[in-house]
């Protein structure tokens, strides 16, 4: 089915994170965590699929000169709602977020998507295509988080493993995600190559 | 349907209604979410003060100097008072709420909002509860790096530093001291 190979293709075949290393500055900020790398991922996601549709929607309506100012406020303000509901109904995860929400906006898979896929298909492709990527963004992150925190401090979705006194705590700071990051993608193409 | 041109015209009116679509929509989900945003950070200050003085039942809202302090009442009688304060750390501000007994010692603290490095810094939401919790507002609190009694975050003494910086502009708010100590990096 064409339909689900649209959706399939951001989760394995053309991973954000692994495969067309976009939005490298999220990826590696905020994966301290598992649960930390979930929302990052989840809230992205909402974007995407947001931002996908109407953008897919719209594309007839925007001359090509100002596309890309007029995308930009469209996944803006999908950002902004994000935020405000994120604060409203999930204080915690927005609080451990922090400022890295508001950076959605200028994360380069949303951009990149509404360009490269959205403003060329239909809008139920388009939308698929936004929880594709958004969905393998989620677990790119995941996984990422979840080997740091495990390598980093003992936990996984902070439940322990073994004491945090022998947890290696570059793995937590900004030098693990470099390392984590570049030895799955080492690992994933390895596996593709095959 | 063709795709509509590139003309001045056309430019000025698409990017125009794009924006007045997104202000329209935004103005409508602030107004939906207002409420219920203000609703978590009094629940949260709240459930802050709870943990940080002793059991009271009434709180009655005060200011020195713009400091807010909150004065705890247990049946009419004064029980303790509790104040946000907040210093410079590694990354961000790290505000604290400090609360006292009627004595002036401290009661407990809870960190209301901190961005320290995550799995170092992080760690004074608990870390000085053992050592702070119980002694009086007014003892010098120092790292012992710098010479005092209070064992620093293991690799984050900045993010240490800071946080008793928090808790002494917390005191200097109990006393309407308004020099407050901003800086974690510089130790005179």
């Amino acid at each position: 089915m064409k339909k689900l190979q649209i959706l399939f293709n951001g989760i394995l075949k053309e991973n954000p994170t692994f495969v067309l290393l976009l939005g490298m500055c999220p990826t590696l900020a905020t994966t301290t965590s598992a649960i930390n790398g979930m929302g990052m991922g989840l809230a992205t996601a909402c974007v995407l699929l947001c931002s996908n549709t109407v953008i897919s929607l719209v594309k007839k309506l925007i001359p090509d000169s100002v596309r890309i100012p007029a995308y930009i406020v469209i996944i803006a303000s999908f950002v902004t709602i994000v935020e405000l509901c994120l604060k409203a109904w999930a204080p915690a995860i927005s609080e451990s977020l922090g400022l890295f929400i508001p950076l959605i906006v200028v994360n380069c898979i949303v951009l990149g998507r509404a360009e490269a896929f959205a403003a060329k298909n239909s809008v139920l492709d388009s939308a698929l295509d936004g929880l594709g990527m958004g969905l393998g963004f989620t677990l790119s992150l995941t996984v990422i988080g979840s080997i740091r925190e495990f390598l980093g401090s003992g936990n996984i979705f902070n439940i322990s493993i073994f004491p945090e006194d022998y947890g290696m705590l570059i793995f937590i700071l900004a030098p693990g995600a470099f390392i984590v990051l570049g030895l799955l993608m080492a690992t994933i193409q390895h596996l593709k190559n095959k | 349907m063709k795709k509509i041109e590139s003309t001045f015209i056309n430019m000025l009116a698409s990017l125009l209604i794009v924006c007045l679509v997104s202000a329209g929509l935004l103005a409508g989900v602030y107004e939906l979410t207002k409420a219920d945003i203000a609703l978590a950070e009094k629940n949260k200050q709240e459930k802050a003060l709870k943990g940080v003085l002793p059991e009271f039942d009434s709180i009655e809202t005060d200011s020195i100097n713009g400091s807010p302090i909150f004065k705890a009442f247990k049946n009419g009688e004064y029980v303790g008072a509790a104040t946000i304060a907040n210093a410079m750390g590694f990354s961000d501000l790290i505000i604290v709420m400090v609360g006292l007994d009627k004595s002036n010692n401290i009661v407990n603290y809870e960190v209301l909002s901190q961005k320290e490095t995550p799995g170092l810094g992080t760690k004074c939401v608990d870390w000085f509860k053992k050592q702070i919790n119980g002694k009086s507002i007014d003892t010098d609190f120092k790292v012992t790096k710098d010479g005092g009694d209070i064992d620093a975050i293991t690799a984050a003494t900045i993010s240490s530093r800071a946080f008793l910086n928090a808790v002494k502009n917390a005191k200097n708010n109990f006393t309407g001291d308004t020099d407050a100590i901003t800086s974690a990096t510089e130790v005179e």
